[in-house]
Parts: C-alpha cells; sequence; structure tokens
C-alpha cells in the first residue's frame, strides 16, 4: 500500500464501548425525517434495510445507516462524520459536545469533486439527497484531519444498497461512518533548547574547533619529534610573529 | 592528519545540520505570508440588531457565500462558502437565532445558528418545474408555536417548519405556463397570496392558507396586452405591473377575489417618455419605480390605484427595502450618486414629502455607482430613530453609513479576481517615499539579543510576545520601493467588478485602485467584461525613467464577436494612461517577444473574423513586427467542435479599410478530434516567461539526457463523450481519457497515450519538458496523477568527449520545428488522494531551483509536492546511483505531508488559481492564491540556500566573532609573556 504511514498515532478515541444499551428504534436525525421517506410509497422496508450498526458513548446512542434509497430515481446517502470534536460527549447532552464551538461548522462533505458541497448537522450528520444510482465518491474537508476519501455505490436494481469503501486502504464500511485516519499538524514542532543543536550549529563548531584547537594541539605538538619542533620554532622566530597559519592544517603539517 | 579529519567532521557536522524538510514553525506564521478575506458582491442583507449589544448583519454573495458580519467593524463573524453551483437565492432570519438560506435554483434549504454558523438544519425542496424561487419567513405565521418558512421554489409552494426544516405542507402550481411572480403574505393574516402570469396575457391569482395550503380562492383574468418582466407589489393586495410593450403601467387589484386592471400610459405619467420600460421591484408600501434608459422615475400609488410620479431623475437610484419604523408605518432609503458624493434620503412610505434623514457623504470617485442600499435603525439618545446604511457600490464593495460618515468599508471586490500579474516597485533613490525604517545600533542589538534569549530559551512570556510583535511588524517588507531580493512587488489584480487593484506583496495592502472607465457600464457598452491583464510596459536598461504599465483586455458583451477595449494603466501611479475602444472583437491575445525603443511590448489581438492587429499602433512597432512576421505561430482551440488550428500570418489585410496594423491570417493545420469519441476538456501550454537554466539533464549513470523543450508544446487532453459528465456517472469500460503532446508549429502529434476506464475533469500543468496531470481513476475509484516527460534522442548520442572535442557533435545545429523531432517521453502514474481544483509549478529567475507543485484541493489548501515525487524514472528499489541522484523509490500514493501545505491551517475559500513569481533570489519564489480569499506566501523550494533565512541570529555570529578575536588576542599576549619568560630564563 501506498498510503503515507500517520506520522503520530491519531488521537482518536472511537467510543466503540459497546455500552449494553436499551436500544429504541432511533429515527434519523431531526429535520430530514418525514419528509420524503414517509410520503412516497417505496420506503416501507428502508429502516430495516439500512438498520446497520450502533455507535455510542456512554449515555448517547447514535444509530449510522449508511444510507437510504426512496425511488429508483432520488437516492440520499447520508452518514456520520465522526471526528473527537462531536462524538466525545461525556455529559449525553447534545450541545454540550462542542467543546471547540464553530469547529464542526467549518467541516464539509464533498460529493464527486465539489458537485454537492453540504456540512455537518451539530450531531455530525451529513446529508446528501437527489443521488443518482452509480458509483459516487464523497470527501471530507476539515482543517486539522486527514479523511479518506470515500467510494459509494449505489446500487440501481437493488433499492437501498449502498456499499461503502475507504480509497485510501481500500478498507470496506459497513456504515458510513467517516473518521480521519490521522489528524494533521501543520506546523513542524520546534525541538526545545538542547545542548546538541547549538553544538551542531555553524557558531557551535566554529567555537568547538576553537577549542579543539587550544586543546588538543598542544597534545599534539607535545607528541611532535623535538627536531621538528625546534625546527618550527624557529621558523615562528624567523617570522617574528607567531603565526596562526602555522597552526592551521596548511601549516601545521610543514 | 588529524586536523584533515576534523574538518571532515566539521563538514559533516555543517550538513547534517541542514534539515531537509520544508515547513514552518507555528511562530513564523505571517512572517512572509499573508491571508485576506472577503465575501463577494452582497446580494441580500438581513440586519440583526433586535437585541441591546450585538449588532450584526447576515449578508449573501455573488460568490455564494453566507456571512455574518459585525456591523461596527465590518469584520467577519463567520462565514460559508457554498459550493459553485450552489447559487443563494435568498437568506433571511427566522426566530431570531436561525439564518434561513434558500440555494440551489430554490432546492436546498439550510438553517445555520446565527451566533456560531453551525448549520442546525437542511431540507431538500423539489418540485414539477423550474421556476423562480422565493423566500418569505413571515414573523407572526404561527403553527403551534412553530415559526414557518415559506417557500416557493420549482413551481411548488412549501412551507416549512423553523424548528427542524420538516415541510409541513406543499401545493404544486402545475399549470403549464405559470410563471408564478410574486408571493405575498398579507401582515398579520394567515393568507398567502401567489400572483403569476399564464400565457403571456393572463393574470393568475391564488389565495392560499399559510396554515394548511388549502386552496381558499384561484382568480384568473386575461389582459390582452399582455406582461412583461416583474411585478412589484405595492399593496398586500395590489401589484403593478408593465404590459408588453413596456409603455404602459398597469395597476392589478386583486381585493376580495376580484381582479381588476388599471391602465396607466407611461406617457401620461411622464412627458418625455424614452421607449420601453423596466420595473424595479420594491417592497415598500405604496411605492415603485421604474426604468427607462438613464433615467429612474418614483412613482407613488395613491389609495385609489392612481399612479403619481414623485421624482424623476438623470441619475442611478437604489431604492431600499421597506423598513417597518413604528406601528404601521415603514421607511425606505434612495441613494443616488451625485459627483464626488453621495446621497442618501430616508422617508417614510406614505409621506413623500418630508425626509426622515438626509445625507451626503463623499465617496471615493473609484467606488463608482450605489449598486444597492439596505438601510436598519437603531434609537438614538435622545429617543428619535437614527439610521444607518449598509451599501453595495458599483466595485462590490461594502461600506457602512451612519451619521454621514463611512463607518467602514469591505473590498470584497478582490474575492472575484479574474486576472493577476505582477509589477516591480520603484528603485529606492532620492524623493521616492520610503517607509521610516530609522533605528539605531542599540536597538538593532537589543532586538537580537531577545532573539538570542529566544533561541536559548531563556526569554520570558514578555520577551516571546515582544519578539513576535517585533518580527510581525518589520517595517522593512512594506517599504515601497524595490529590495534586493525582489520579495517587494506589486500584485495588479483585475476583478470582475472591472477594478484593478494593486497589492503589496509585503502584507497585502492596497496600494492603490483604479476602476476602469472602459469596463464600466456605459450605452456603447452594456455587458462589459473584464479578461486579461498583460505586462505591457517593463521599462528597464535604456527606459529606466518610464514607469510599467499593464494593458487590460476587456470586451462589450459575452459573445465572441462583441468589440474590445483596452486600458493602459501605469503601475506606479494607477492612473489610467489611455484607453482605446476596438472596432474589433478579441479572440485571443498574443504577447510577442518583441518590444520596441520605450520597452513596450508587441501585442497581437486576434479577432473573431481571424484577422489580427498589432499593438501598440506605432511605426516602429510595425516594422519591427514585419521584421519577424514569418516567425508567428499560433494555435486555437474550438472545444465544441474537438478542433485544434494552426495559424500564421499572410500579409497585411486586405479587402476592407485599409489599417496599417490588421494582417491577414492563414490556416497552417488542423487536428480533428472525432466528435463521437472525443472531447476536448483541457489544455494546457508552458508559462511564456518560464526559465530553463539547462537542457541536460545528468543522469546517475554519467549519462546525460537532453531535455525537449520547446515553447510551442501543447498538451489536450480529451475524453469519452459519455465521460464528460461528473465524476462516476460512467462506468469504466465506457470512458477513456486521452493525452496529447502537440507541436503547436506543425501540428504534429508528438505523444500520445490514452488511460482506458478514466475520465475529467483533468487539471494540467505544463513546465520545461514535462507535463504533470490529474484525472479520476475510475476503475480504482481514486484520483490519480500522471507525469509526462519528454527528451530530446537527437542529441542523445553526443555522449562521447572525442566528438565534443573534435567539434563533431550537433549542439549547435539549429533547431527547427519543421525537421522531424527524435522524441523519446517516459511518464508514470500515481494515485492522488484529494480532488484538485487547479495546479500551478513553482518558477525562479533562473529555473537552477528544484521545483514543486502547487496544488489546489478541494478543502481550498495548497500542497507543494516535490516534483520529484512525480519523476518516471521512480522504480521501487531505486539503485545506489539513482538514490544518489535523488530518486524516491516508487509508491502507487504520491504522498501527502501535512507540513508541506503551503497554506499551513488555513483555507483558500473558494480558490480558484495559484499564480507563482519568481523573486531576484534564486531559491526563493512568490506564491499567490486566489479565490474568495487571498493568500500570498514566499516558498523556497530546495530552501533559501543562496541567503541566511530570517531567523539567522547575527547577535550570535558578533558574539562568536568577538569571542574568538578576545580569544585570539588573549592566547597571543599569553604566548608572548610565555616566550619572553623563557628568553629571560
Amino acid at each position: 500500500m501506498g498510503r503515507v504511514a500517520p506520522h503520530r498515532e491519531a488521537p482518536l478515541k472511537v467510543p466503540h464501548k459497546e455500552v449494553p444499551l436499551k436500544v429504541s428504534h432511533r429515527e434519523a436525525p431531526m429535520g430530514w425525517k418525514n419528509q420524503e421517506l414517509c410520503t412516497l410509497s417505496s420506503c416501507h422496508q428502508l429502516w430495516k434495510l439500512s438498520n446497520l450498526g450502533c455507535y455510542g458513548t456512554h449515555r448517547t446512542v447514535t444509530f449510522a445507516r449508511a444510507s437510504l434509497n426512496c425511488t429508483h430515481d432520488f437516492i440520499r446517502v447520508w452518514g456520520w462524520v465522526h471526528h473527537q470534536w462531536s462524538s466525545e460527549d461525556p455529559q449525553g447532552l447534545g450541545t454540550k459536545g462542542f467543546a471547540l464551538p464553530g469547529k464542526t461548522s467549518n467541516v464539509k462533505v464533498i460529493l464527486n469533486g465539489g458537485q454537492i458541497v453540504t456540512y455537518l448537522r451539530p450531531d455530525g450528520y451529513f446529508l446528501f439527497q437527489n443521488i443518482p444510482a452509480g458509483t459516487h465518491l464523497i470527501e471530507v474537508a476539515a482543517i486539522g484531519y486527514f479523511f479518506s476519501p470515500v467510494r459509494v455505490d449505489v446500487s440501481a436494481r437493488n433499492p437501498g444498497k449502498v456499499q461503502a469503501a475507504l480509497t485510501e486502504n481500500r478498507r470496506g464500511l459497513s456504515e458510513l461512518v467517516l473518521e480521519p485516519l490521522r489528524d494533521e499538524q501543520y506546523y513542524e514542532i520546534r525541538e526545545p533548547f538542547s545542548i546538541m543543536s547549538v553544538v551542531k550549529s555553524p557558531m557551535g563548531l566554529m567555537v568547538g574547533f576553537m577549542l579543539v584547537v587550544v586543546f588538543l594541539m598542544p597534545k599534539l605538538v607535545e607528541n611532535m619529534d623535538p627536531e621538528e619542533m625546534r625546527r618550527a620554532q624557529e621558523e615562528m622566530r624567523n617570522q617574528g610573529v607567531p603565526s596562526l597559519a602555522s597552526l592551521l592544517p596548511g601549516g601545521g603539517r610543514n | 592528519m588529524a586536523i584533515r579529519s576534523f574538518l571532515i567532521l566539521f563538514i559533516l557536522f555543517f550538513f547534517s545540520s541542514l534539515n531537509p524538510i520544508l515547513s514552518l514553525y507555528e511562530d513564523q506564521v505571517g512572517l512572509v505570508d499573508w491571508h485576506q478575506q472577503y465575501l463577494g458582491k452582497v446580494k441580500q442583507a438581513v440586519f440583526h440588531t433586535h437585541k441591546t449589544g450585538r449588532k450584526r448583519v447576515v449578508v449573501s454573495t455573488e460568490e455564494n457565500v453566507v456571512a455574518l458580519l459585525d456591523l461596527r467593524q465590518g469584520e467577519i463573524f463567520w462565514r460559508h462558502v457554498l459550493g459553485s453551483n450552489d447559487v443563494i437565492d435568498g437568506i433571511d432570519i427566522a426566530l431570531g437565532k436561525y439564518v434561513i438560506t434558500l440555494s440551489s435554483g430554490g432546492s436546498i434549504l439550510r438553517a445555520w445558528n446565527l451566533p456560531d454558523g453551525q448549520m442546525v438544519w437542511e431540507s431538500s425542496l423539489r418540485g414539477p418545474k423550474h421556476s423562480k424561487s422565493l423566500l418569505l419567513v413571515p414573523t407572526n405565521l404561527k403553527i403551534e408555536k412553530d415559526n414557518i418558512v415559506i417557500i416557493f421554489s420549482n413551481g411548488r409552494l412549501n412551507a416549512v417548519s423553523c424548528i427542524d426544516g420538516e415541510v409541513l405542507w406543499e401545493k404544486d402550481f402545475e399549470g403549464e405556463s405559470l410563471e408564478v411572480q410574486q408571493v405575498i403574505q398579507p401582515p398579520g393574516s394567515n393568507l398567502i397570496y401567489v400572483v403569476g402570469f399564464a400565457s403571456s396575457s393572463l393574470f393568475e391569482m391564488y389565495q392560499i392558507n399559510a396554515l394548511n395550503g388549502e386552496l381558499l380562492k384561484h382568480e384568473s383574468a386575461a389582459f390582452s396586452g399582455g406582461f412583461l418582466g416583474e411585478v412589484s407589489p405595492v399593496f398586500s393586495e395590489t401589484v403593478v405591473a408593465l404590459d408588453s410593450t413596456g409603455l404602459i403601467l398597469l395597476t392589478v387589484s386583486f381585493q376580495n377575489g376580484m381582479i381588476s386592471f388599471q391602465q396607466t400610459p407611461i406617457s401620461n405619467l411622464v412627458k418625455d417618455s424614452f421607449g420601453p420600460a423596466k420595473i424595479i421591484p420594491s417592497s415598500v408600501t405604496g411605492i415603485f419605480a421604474i426604468k427607462m434608459n438613464a433615467v429612474t422615475i418614483v412613482i407613488r400609488v395613491t389609495d385609489e390605484n392612481k399612479l403619481e410620479v414623485v421624482e424623476k431623475t438623470n441619475h442611478e437610484t437604489s431604492i431600499s427595502d421597506a423598513l417597518p419604523v413604528s406601528e404601521g408605518q415603514q421607511a425606505f432609503a434612495l441613494v443616488q450618486r451625485a459627483g464626488p458624493e453621495i446621497h442618501l434620503r430616508v422617508k417614510l412610505a406614505h409621506n413623500w414629502d418630508d425626509n426622515l434623514l438626509k445625507e451626503s457623504v463623499k465617496m471615493d470617485q473609484h467606488r463608482g455607482l450605489v449598486h444597492k442600499i439596505y438601510i436598519n435603525n437603531y434609537i438614538r439618545t435622545d429617543k428619535s430613530y437614527g439610521f444607518r446604511a449598509l451599501i453595495v457600490m458599483e466595485d462590490h464593495s461594502l461600506l457602512l453609513l451612519q451619521q454621514g460618515e463611512i463607518v467602514w468599508s469591505r473590498e470584497d471586490g478582490l474575492a472575484s479576481i479574474i486576472d493577476v500579474t505582477t509589477s516591480e516597485l520603484p528603485v529606492e533613490r532620492d524623493g521616492v517615499s520610503v517607509a521610516k525604517v530609522e533605528h539605531n545600533l542599540f536597538e538593532w542589538l537589543k532586538g537580537h539579543m531577545l532573539k538570542l534569549k529566544g533561541t536559548l530559551m531563556l526569554a520570558s512570556p514578555q520577551d516571546i510576545a515582544a519578539i513576535q510583535s517585533m518580527r510581525l511588524k518589520n517595517s522593512e517588507k512594506s517599504k515601497m520601493t524595490r529590495d534586493h531580493n525582489g520579495f517587494r512587488k506589486l500584485l495588479i489584480v483585475l476583478t470582475r467588478a472591472g477594478k484593478l487593484f494593486a497589492l503589496h506583496t509585503g502584507d497585502g495592502h492596497i496600494v492603490w485602485s483604479y476602476l476602469l472607465q472602459s469596463l464600466q457600464k456605459s450605452k456603447v457598452c452594456q455587458h462589459p467584461i473584464g479578461l486579461n491583464l498583460y505586462k505591457w510596459q517593463v521599462p528597464h536598461h535604456h527606459a529606466m525613467d518610464e514607469n510599467p504599465s499593464v494593458l487590460v483586455i476587456g470586451k462589450c458583451g459575452p459573445s465572441s464577436d462583441a468589440p474590445g477595449a483596452l486600458s493602459f494603466v501605469d503601475t506606479y501611479t494607477g492612473k489610467e494612461l489611455s484607453s482605446l475602444s476596438l472596432v474589433h472583437s478579441v479572440a485571443q491575445v498574443i504577447p510577442l517577444p518583441y518590444t520596441d525603443s520605450t520597452e513596450q511590448r508587441l501585442h497581437l489581438l486576434i479577432d473573431a473574423d481571424k484577422h489580427a492587429h498589432l499593438y501598440p499602433k506605432t511605426p516602429e512597432a510595425i516594422s519591427i513586427f514585419e521584421r519577424e512576421l514569418s516567425n508567428i505561430y499560433w494555435y486555437s482551440v474550438e472545444d465544441d467542435n474537438g478542433i485544434i488550428k494552426g495559424h500564421a500570418l499572410r500579409g497585411k489585410c486586405t479587402g476592407e479599410v485599409a489599417d496599417e496594423v490588421c494582417f491577414d491570417t492563414r490556416e497552417l493545420w488542423s487536428i480533428v478530434f472525432p466528435s463521437e469519441s472525443e472531447k476536448i476538456i483541457a489544455t494546457v501550454t508552458r508559462k511564456l516567461n518560464e526559465v530553463v537554466h539547462t537542457q541536460a539533464k545528468v543522469i546517475a549513470d554519467q549519462e546525460v539526457m537532453y531535455k525537449y523543450i520547446s515553447r510551442n508544446l501543447l498538451f489536450v487532453a480529451t475524453v469519452a463523450l459519455k465521460g464528460s459528465g461528473e465524476i462516476g456517472s460512467v462506468t469504466p469500460e465506457e470512458s477513456w481519457l486521452v493525452a496529447y503532446l502537440i507541436d503547436t508549429v506543425t501540428g504534429r502529434i508528438l505523444h500520445r497515450v490514452t488511460h482506458h476506464g478514466s475520465q475529467g475533469p483533468v487539471h494540467a500543468v505544463f513546465s520545461e519538458n514535462w507535463v504533470v496531470y490529474h484525472y479520476f481513476n475510475l476503475k480504482a475509484h481514486r484520483y490519480e496523477m500522471s507525469v509526462i516527460e519528454i527528451y530530446d534522442q537527437s542529441r542523445a548520442d553526443n555522449k562521447d568527449v572525442w566528438k565534443l572535442v573534435l567539434g563533431k557533435h550537433n549542439l549547435t545545429s539549429p533547431i527547427s520545428l519543421y525537421s522531424r523531432p527524435d522524441v523519446i517521453t517516459k511518464s508514470q502514474s500515481y494515485f492522488f488522494t484529494h480532488s484538485v481544483k487547479t495546479i500551478a509549478v513553482t518558477s525562479t529567475t533562473k529555473g537552477i531551483t528544484s521545483k514543486q507543485l502547487l496544488i489546489g484541493t478541494i478543502g481550498d489548501q495548497v500542497l507543494a509536492l516535490d516534483k520529484r515525487f512525480l519523476d518516471p524514472r521512480r522504480t521501487v528499489n531505486p539503485t545506489q546511483a539513482e538514490k544518489e541522484e535523488g530518486i524516491i523509490p516508487l509508491t502507487d500514493s504520491l504522498p501527502i505531508i501535512p507540513q508541506s501545505y503551503v497554506t499551513h491551517a488555513l483555507r483558500v475559500e473558494g480558490l480558484r488559481g495559484i499564480i507563482t513569481v519568481p523573486a531576484k533570489l534564486e531559491s526563493t519564489t512568490l506564491v499567490f492564491a486566489h479565490g474568495v480569499d487571498l493568500f500570498f506566501t514566499q516558498l523556497a523550494p530546495s530552501r533559501t540556500y543562496d541567503s541566511l533565512t530570517d531567523d539567522f541570529n547575527y547577535a550570535l555570529l558578533l558574539i562568536t566573532i568577538v569571542a574568538l578575536v578576545a580569544a585570539i588576542s588573549l592566547t597571543w599576549t599569553l604566548s608572548e609573556r610565555k616566550e619572553l619568560q623563557e628568553n629571560w630564563r
């Protein structure tokens, strides 16, 4: 797989706790019920078909159904974008979960590269209506998170049959719950101050080099042949000034 | 030896300290980049000022933006940019806490939470047929504590619950030719009137119970004269319409279900009427306006349905919607432009003669006329009414007027940029205004000491804040003169409103703006459209004293044979030098690679009749041009017919009036794509000003490959006819994508490749000898990016040193496109995660620096992707030599590294284009991304190898040098003393 390995573990705490819940037949998100679901005759078995799974924190329970289909012409695809700021809801209160206000409001859900753009409801649901049968691509644009695009196959022959798979890792989804694969860190982390970083900087290297010359050179000089040393000293005296050049690599060797 | 090894170590250390990742630290945001948020031209505004304290206004714009603004400063509280085909039809506030938007031709209704912009519910509305979309939020209509929203769209009347968006009832208006014009809800009643025309001469009125959608009454009456255009409601049961000739005003009253017409010829009202009129709809009771040519007439309807002219003016007048001020009273505003001022009047609907408010506000000439006005009232401390007016100007800017002053203004024209070019700033010299950057050495050193403290992590929070503000407020970057590195430039942008702005690259402030008269609506030019910007004059060398100028090209109207308009604007002063109304149309503009003695670039304008016109129209330009006549080739693409044609010049125009600068053209070649199987969806060429450093590319095993570099290469992508729709609308078997590389001089197809099971949209970028394109792979159901590199084989055998020494190589032989090119292509494809809006490539002065692709993703971010990831020579296991060359092991998809988003944590909402401009410094390129938002940054694709970064600590360097000097002098004195002692011994 060519997927880039997440540079760090995505801090996703998917509330997979299978809490014993009194699972009641929960309706579709508020506001979408009864719109045409119940006015159109072919939607009887919809809820049966689409009842795919159950997700919940310890007090709230949310069904995430992959999709619903009413007629052959008009298909609604809806799902749930699952991210930490909407799912972690310790109080169990619908509105309390928004620790970061306005953040869910900046999430866009995009169908087929911009054909339809929709937004998330407070509970993370999104909905695409009037979708023709065929294969579609759903992308989620959220700053700070990396979502894999999702391939959604809406069957023409078998109304209500919808398959979804992440395109990045070809993992099939049993329900259209979109989760970020990882979060995105746009900035480099400034490394805390360390001695190494100073030593490694050009200036540090210069100082280090100086120190080396100051402390190691005498040692080297000591190891020199006394004959040679005397000659070097003579040379130095001839020049009058103790030349630094003689300490440098070129001079050191003669 | 030991010292040598130290040196090697030193060098190793030095290189290891260079971090290979190119990215940004969080505290570097805003140092070289800037981001500006805009809205677009406001279409509708609804005030929300009921509560004390918070004064806000909700606006919808032509860029499909819905936003909540602070009425005090004009800042954005929240903003949503809807999808590009999700045009907003109406907005309103319901229940005092929801913003209701109707969009997509009346098919999507959304409610947004007013304080934070969170979407609350979304409803999809459908109907039997396409129609006008009307949104009505009655304040007093309640069903069991639930307010309802009335929507008429797609031939269906819907009542939707405010709380959850549920459709309460719906009623179809399926009459064959019924065109519903207005939905009227008389205040205080549970009735809704739906009025419209049927079969062009029948007036239809439906009375509906708002609570359950029951049809109470349906009346229709015929009017032999027919109807024209819109109706304006004047009373709750009376509307005004025009007959089909546009000369007679009809007052249609449908009180008690009886429809009666009353005709008033306009000539009876106005002595000198000038042909057909147009109704300007208004919601003010008893008042409406008509427009005849440039004359606006405000008409009052009396209780007996008599019409009275109350004002007739030659000035462009805008009338606001009605604002209920007190019990049963409505106020409205009229605004006109007169010279340098705008006149604002607020009146009560039933009392024309008195003004509640009369103000004159000085207004910049370059904002043009007032297009729209919205008023809101507030109660002054002395309990009287005060009014504030939000006005939309001709240049799409939004201003708030209060007490005769402009409280704030927003340059929202910048949300719709058509074209961008750049201009250099003036050279620094005496007399040129320069920002003050005076500070003494002590200050400078203090700054750097702070920085040093920062790097050593010794700084206190106050110090850190001081450092940050010092870095951001660097006055150096917004100076009005040219800098050594070429980072400071002017971005010249042309907006849809026909206004030219010059933005400073340092901090994005507007240096000047100019509303182009040639792109304003006038008698001769009803629908002017701005097309392009070109650099007209870039003075250097001998023409140094001239100011640079740009050429703005526009045309009158959307048709292909609409006459063109040219404008020349000085980029230093922002003044129009001259303008030209052309007699011919502008189909294509070709900037030629020749300039005259004043450094004016020669431009060739091709009109719809395939005549070429040369500009400037000077004898000098003509003589230069005639010399090069036989070397000028161009191509044209006819998307609809699937034809690409090559053209050349023949000679001076014959026939018509002999024009010195008109030339006849001839067709050289044409490529006809089979219309049943291929449709052109993308064409792209190299940028004209791109610089290529070297033709040779040395590859791993000391071999040389020669890039095939030609300015005349065209990349064309075609798709199967079925596959030209939305992605996923076809099966992989019936869709394919064909990519071509075509030589535009000879029409020769150099390369052709078919991607089976793929479809558009195709976004491509062409640079040097390679093209990268993005498309959709239906089989894998993922996006893919492919690269094609094209190499010149005819030079490939110039490897032998002896050949070069003996001069037997063909490197100096002239290249002619007419000789058959011997090329090879290499290509490779990779998966790419996101949908793409646009692709660009970085460009640098000399073309030495490696390139990065700048990919505008669907999430409105700009991703920088190294070209090395799109190298057709990538293999799964590169050899050691290839690794050294920098070849990355092949993966099936392109990596998305979050740190390489050049827009970091920002979004360039509604991203449309990315422009890169080389700085003078080879390593650096300037990037400007525009959409509804603007974003600018500097990029160094291979890091800034040729200059010290901004982070460089001069103080540390200084201290090191001082320390070194001190150490040297110390050791010297020590050694001298030692020597002296030794001598004494």
